[in-house]
């Protein structure tokens, strides 16, 4: 048992890269195998999570009542580490975009990076395209205010001042410019919904918005909203969180018996 | 063709900076090298699309006479002048004039407010609706308590309390939504990777 834990210690000192290559291996396998049976129409279980099913009603009443949704997309970069929530807030906007194309309705997206703008502009002119309406896409519907995270809020704010909204979704990478934008523009007309990976800003988002997504739950809009092949990913993350739990009650139970650490 | 193309080159691209990462290949190393060199000249062209745009729209707005055309007046002035200071002496007293003066004071401000929202947030948040509810309460309390300098005088157990509420539930719920996290950017990241999804392409 006593080598068990040197070659623990010889797996994370040695080289940080084996174990990053070993994480990513472990990955891969259930990934793709998950991925092809969700894209072949295989079926996964989900739990309600309350955020997403308030937004699916949100964008149909968005439709009837002709009140834009707000979608924030953060001062998070395609490109540096917050891509994988700014791409989860992008799915998010791409779901709202669609459901707004579709029935010719207005939308409202911010973001506090170039970079984001520009992959937001390409997802709001496909869903104006898709359903029929290329000419309504004029780019005024996107607005970009600078990287820095208390000037995007303050271009929020202003933005929110220009027509009533339905609801406003902040979802991507947030610090404390995300209470400040929920606070600012709190009204009690307009629903708030959001969340963030950082667990300092979801706090103070979890205190200012109506409803958020904890943690992971992130990364599982598109799966919960319209993108039925993340359920293959959510699966994936399912089946590795089992494992971890299960390396942590082990690591736990040889620290007790005294052959690790 | 239209899709395919930049989601091959997404592909191909995100693949060789993985091996890049994994590999201490130098023909690899001097290909993930020059993408990067690459990512940086796109970075400098685009910057000077976005300024000369940002100038079009803004002076478009002064010329057309819309309501906010003082503010797009400022936003050029501004724009121009610290180019203008930048340009000519980068790293100079003027050029930080404008940091200490104008730009990190209009910060602090925007900062400044962020106390308001907390205590309102806060009263919302501290409501007893439910039993979380009074959980966070009391447990907000007692933090709260043991940040006040005669905390201990109140009861000695007030900061074991303290310590042991921040090392002990409060790092278990933060490492747990950290895993948790780690788990979902890994499978976001491989579902970019492996053209799962392609944000790049307008989807």
């Amino acid at each position: 048992m006593q080598s068990f834990g040197h070659f623990m210690d010889a797996l994370t000192s040695a080289s940080v890269d084996v174990a990053a290559l070993a994480i990513l291996l472990i990955f891969i396998l259930p990934f793709i195998v998950f991925t092809v049976r969700a894209k072949s129409g295989r079926q996964f279980p989900l739990r309600p999570i309350r955020t997403y099913e308030r937004l699916q009603s949100l964008v149909s009443q968005a439709t009837e009542s002709g009140r834009p949704i707000h979608v924030g997309l953060g001062s998070g970069q395609v490109g540096d580490v917050a891509t994988p929530e700014t791409v989860m807030g992008l799915t998010v906007f791409d779901f709202v975009a669609r459901h707004a194309a579709a029935s010719n309705q207005p939308i409202l997206g911010t973001a506090g990076e170039a970079t984001v703008l520009a992959a937001a502009q390409g997802v709001l002119q496909n869903a104006r395209r898709e359903a029929g309406f290329p000419e309504r896409y004029t780019g005024r519907e996107l607005n970009f205010y600078g990287p820095d995270p208390f000037a995007y809020a303050a271009g929020s704010l202003a933005a929110f001042e220009r027509r009533e909204h339905l609801a406003s979704v902040l979802i991507g990478r947030f610090g404390a410019e995300g209470l400040w934008i929920a606070e600012s523009s709190r009204d009690p007309e307009m629903t708030q919904l959001g969340g963030t990976s950082s667990p300092h800003a979801m706090a103070l988002m979890g205190t200012a918005l109506d409803e958020t997504v904890i943690g992971e739950e992130i990364y599982a809009a598109g799966a919960y909203l319209h993108r039925p092949s993340h359920l293959g990913s959510l699966a994936t993350q399912d089946v590795v969180r089992v494992v971890v739990i299960l390396v942590i009650l082990v690591g736990v139970v040889m620290t007790l018996l005294g052959y690790w650490g | 063709m239209r899709k395919a193309l930049p989601i091959a080159v997404a592909v191909l691209c995100g693949l060789l900076a993985l091996v890049d990462y994994f590999t201490p290949n130098p023909q690899i190393n001097a290909i993930g090298a020059r993408l990067v060199e690459g990512v940086a000249i796109l970075a400098a062209f685009a910057l000077w699309l976005g300024i000369v745009n940002l100038l079009g729209v803004h002076a478009r707005r002064i010329v057309v006479g819309e309501r906010s055309r003082g503010f797009s007046a400022v936003l050029i002035i501004a724009l121009l002048a610290t180019l203008a200071v930048g340009v000519a002496a980068p790293a100079s007293v003027e050029i930080a004039w404008v940091f200490d003066y104008v730009y990190y004071p209009l910060q602090a401000t925007m900062a400044a407010l962020l106390a308001f929202f907390v205590v309102s947030a806060a009263y919302r948040a501290f409501k007893l609706r439910n039993i979380q509810a009074l959980i966070l309460l009391v447990t907000g309390l007692v933090v709260f308590l043991t940040q006040l300098p005669f905390s201990s005088a109140i009861s000695p157990s007030l900061p074991v309390l303290r310590d042991w509420i921040l090392s002990v539930p409060v790092t278990a719920g933060t490492r747990g939504i950290i895993l948790g996290v780690a788990l979902g950017t890994i499978t976001t990241s491989l579902r970019i990777l492996l053209a799962v999804d392609h944000p790049y392409a307008g989807e």
